[in-house]
């Protein structure tokens, strides 16, 4: 089966896809004319069997009957993924169209929404399908180089300032634990940068008390304590995701949001 | 691994074995006990306090997709929807653009708890706003929302990164009252230093289990636990006996099946 | 005044970090750097990498984290340049990454006489991360075709004899997310290919169970890895250009919190003083 599915040359290449489109549209269309109440063990069935396949890959011995086909569904799943980043694009610019076509909010902000899309997409393409012309190249430069990287980078630097007025408000030494807390972070703050590193120079690297410096007590928290705490966070984390993909496979989620009686 | 080795597929086997048989004692009526989260008894009051001063209030999902993370935020925004709508307060929801398909349903878990509030009128399709698929702009234009909007409450549940902070110290500059939940664990301090109540690693699960009493939820927390004592205990364990007899290598080479051999 | 104390006008607060940081970005201090053994690690892993085998950069990193990511890419870069070793630049993150790191790498090459397609290649960006890996560790030029110029692969001379993930010596992946645990379990499990990791300093405390446990090699955190870095290759960059600055604004963050708990603590003291008072009257 694998071999059929293999494309030899164009001709089969197209059918494959032409087929693969009639499929898709054939089961869509059949989910939507079965009785309701067919239609939901339907979904329940292709999510069983779309979550199968890796599982059972995985359980059984190496080099078993699914591994071959791995890389081919490993393949489908990024083209898959690929279709979904346009849809994002697509969404937000039909709730643009609807607020310019609806005069509705602040629509001047989306007509600079689609003129930044065309002037980016324009430029992309330019500088990509004719490299030799330098105008292409200029425009990408001053889009990606001197707007979009500079607008993400202030975005991430407003943190910088919210971090030390949050900091300032926030931490109150109102208990023991509050206060100890405080240290470690204070030693750790240090221990992170040349000026903490400065204050215990004089303590010499081959010494016994070469513990007692700054970055070395830094490092201990982050390494010792703070790796233990973390390690412990991942087990849970580990543990919710099996449960998480145990309810999406077998479809225990259905009627947790959906389907309840209002 | 590649595949999976006996060890594995013991414990694999063990802790989905948990989960499932928990799942299953909820759904057949048994009562699992979950302990009181100190957040989710705010919330009602946060919702109240911003009806009081006549503002409105903002809940934001994250930004996950459709998947349980989000979900499970959902399932709390409903909730605070039911009280909004008791209380006859409006919820804007910003919703982040990434996965298209979060904003229908949304839309219609916003609806149907409006509805279920025995307020549907109070549902107005344009506080539910699609906003952009990129992180910062998407946080950007929430901060936007807030300051124009004036809200008086603000609720961040669902899976976040570093506009987090972007976000709760920008609700703290207008006076919101502000209440996170997220398991996401880099964005806890933050969240911790700039909202009024926040809910932490396991007690994000535990929430939306606990409003909704949903039995697949419930049981899935217990066999979580179930799991993790069985980890806790195998820790323990192998700890003790490294501890007594050193860690020979055929105890290293039974959880590492290449040890010692060729690799493939 | 012990009021006064906690509540700082919050502008006044920017306005002196602002200050701070643009002044010692001017004029920087010069101040002794101590190289940590997790950055230590990542430099002999380095050192160690095949010069028969590729090495591959995974820039899991946007725009926004260029100060910290971006530094350490760069030095790392200058390093396997400067140790002649072939490396190919691949991102599952965002799109933005592969560009932004290949950006890096074509303003070093004339400094060390590389070539884009003999020495480098950039894969460009591929979704969907785990499937991605899980693909790709199996046959890499099978799973990417073209390059991001759409040049085919078969005609990069950096990517002879390369077949699959046993014909990499390294990977090397930056990220500003929490991706590393991917890379763990469907490279490094299965492969044991070696992997060092340049993270931003806030999810920099989450890896180091992976460093413990021997998973990777080597960890950068935040602008201070790059520092570190820099210092190994003993060429100062923008890491250390700007650990003064980060220097002094973690200084200010201590102050302040200082400052806020004199306040705090000088406050509590008077009212409980005034109250004690007033039940003795």
């Amino acid at each position: 089966m694998r071999g059929w599915l293999a494309p030899h040359g164009r001709g089969h290449l197209w059918a494959l896809i032409v087929g693969a489109w009639v499929l898709s549209v054939g089961v869509f269309f059949l989910l939507q004319v079965m009785p309701p109440r067919w239609r939901r063990p339907m979904i329940m069935l292709f999510t069983f069997l779309g979550g199968c396949f890796y599982s059972v890959e995985f359980f059984l011995p190496p080099n078993n009957f699914l591994t071959s086909y791995k890389e081919g569904f490993g393949n489908a799943w990024v083209v898959m993924g690929s279709f979904a980043m346009p849809l994002g694009v697509l969404n937000l610019s039909l709730v643009h169209v609807k607020k310019i076509a609806t005069r509705s909010g602040s629509w001047g902000g989306s007509i600079v929404y689609f003129t930044a899309m065309a002037a980016m997409v324009t430029f992309c393409f330019w500088q990509q399908y004719w490299p030799k012309s330098k105008a292409g190249g200029q425009g990408f430069e001053l889009l990606f180089q001197y707007a979009y990287m500079p607008l993400g980078a202030t975005m991430f630097s407003i943190l910088a300032f919210y971090i030390v007025s949050a900091a300032y408000r926030a931490f109150r030494i109102s208990t023991a634990e509050a206060g100890l807390m405080a240290a470690a972070a204070f030693v750790v703050m240090l221990g992170q940068v040349p000026l903490g590193m400065w204050l215990t120079h004089g303590i010499p690297v081959e010494s016994r008390w070469a513990g007692l410096r700054v970055e070395q007590i830094a490092h201990w928290i982050l390494a010792g304590i703070n790796m233990a705490a973390v390690r412990g966070v991942l087990f849970g984390a580990a543990v919710g995701s099996l449960a998480m993909a145990l309810r999406i496979w077998l479809s225990l989620e259905r009627g947790a949001y959906f389907d309840q009686k209002v | 691994m590649e595949h999976c080795n006996l060890q594995t597929g013991i414990v694999l086997g063990l802790l989905s074995l948990f989960i499932l048989l928990n799942i299953i004692r909820a759904r057949r009526g048994v009562q699992l006990f979950i302990r009181r989260l100190p957040g989710v008894a705010h919330i009602e009051e946060a919702v109240g306090r911003a009806t009081e001063m006549g503002r409105p209030v903002l809940f934001c999902s994250g930004l996950g997709g459709v998947d349980v993370l989000t979900l499970q935020a959902l399932a709390v925004l409903a909730h605070v929807v039911r009280i909004a709508a008791r209380l006859r307060n409006r919820v804007i929801v910003p919703v982040f653009g990434g996965d298209p398909t979060l904003f229908p349903v949304t839309q219609q878990v916003v609806r149907e708890a409006y509805a279920s509030g025995g307020r549907p009128e109070l549902y107005d399709e344009s506080d539910i706003r699609f906003l952009s698929d990129q992180q910062f702009a998407y946080a950007a234009s929430v901060v936007g929302i807030m300051s124009r909007e004036k809200v008086a409450t603000n609720f961040f549940f669902g899976d976040y990164a570093a506009e987090s902070l972007l976000l709760a110290e920008s609700g703290q500059h207008v006076g919101a009252v502000q209440i996170a939940g997220t398991p996401t664990t880099d964005q806890v301090p933050f969240f911790l230093a700039t909202c009024d109540y926040t809910i932490i690693g396991e007690e994000y699960y535990a929430t939306s289990a606990y409003i909704t009493r949903e039995p697949t939820h419930l049981g899935s927390l217990i066999g979580q636990d179930w799991g993790k004592i069985l980890l806790g205990l195998l820790i323990v364990v192998g700890l003790a006996w490294a501890v007594i007899h050193g860690v020979p290598n055929w105890f290293s080479a039974l959880w590492d099946p290449y040890a010692g051999g060729p690799r493939p | 005044m012990f009021e006064r104390l906690q509540r700082i006008d919050r502008r006044a607060v920017y306005i002196v970090l602002f200050l701070l940081m643009v002044a010692l970005l001017k004029w920087p201090l010069r101040l002794p750097m101590v190289v940590s053994s997790d950055a230590r690690g990542f430099y002999e892993a380095v050192e160690r990498t095949d010069p028969s085998k590729l090495v591959l950069v995974a820039a899991d990193w946007d725009a926004g984290t260029m100060a910290e990511n971006g530094t350490q890419t760069e030095a790392v870069l200058r390093h396997l340049m400067r140790l002649h070793r072939r490396f190919a630049i691949m991102g599952f993150a965002w799109p933005a990454g592969p560009e932004l790191t290949d950006g890096i790498a074509r303003r070093l090459a004339p400094e060390y006489d590389y070539e884009y397609g003999r020495d480098w290649v950039n894969f460009g960006f591929k979704p969907v991360l785990s499937i991605s890996l899980m693909t790709l560790v199996k046959d890499i030029p099978g799973f990417y075709k073209k390059d991001a110029k759409n040049t085919p692969v078969a005609e990069l001379p950096a990517l002879e004899g390369v077949r699959d993930i046993h014909d990499v010596s390294l990977i090397a992946q930056f990220t500003s997310a929490a991706t590393l645990g991917s890379y763990i379990a469907f490279v490094w499990g299965p492969f044991k290919t070696p992997i060092v990791h340049g993270c931003t300093a806030v999810i920099g405390p989450q890896q180091y169970p992976y460093l413990d446990a021997r998973q990777i090699e080597g960890l950068l955190m935040g602008v201070r890895g790059s520092a570190e870095y820099e210092a190994l290759i003993g060429r100062p960059g923008g890491g250390t250009e700007m650990m003064p600055a980060q220097s002094f604004a973690h200084l200010l963050i201590i102050v302040l919190i200082i400052v806020g708990n004199i306040g705090y603590l000088g406050a509590r003291g008077w009212r409980q003083r005034k109250a004690g008072g007033a039940e003795g009257a």
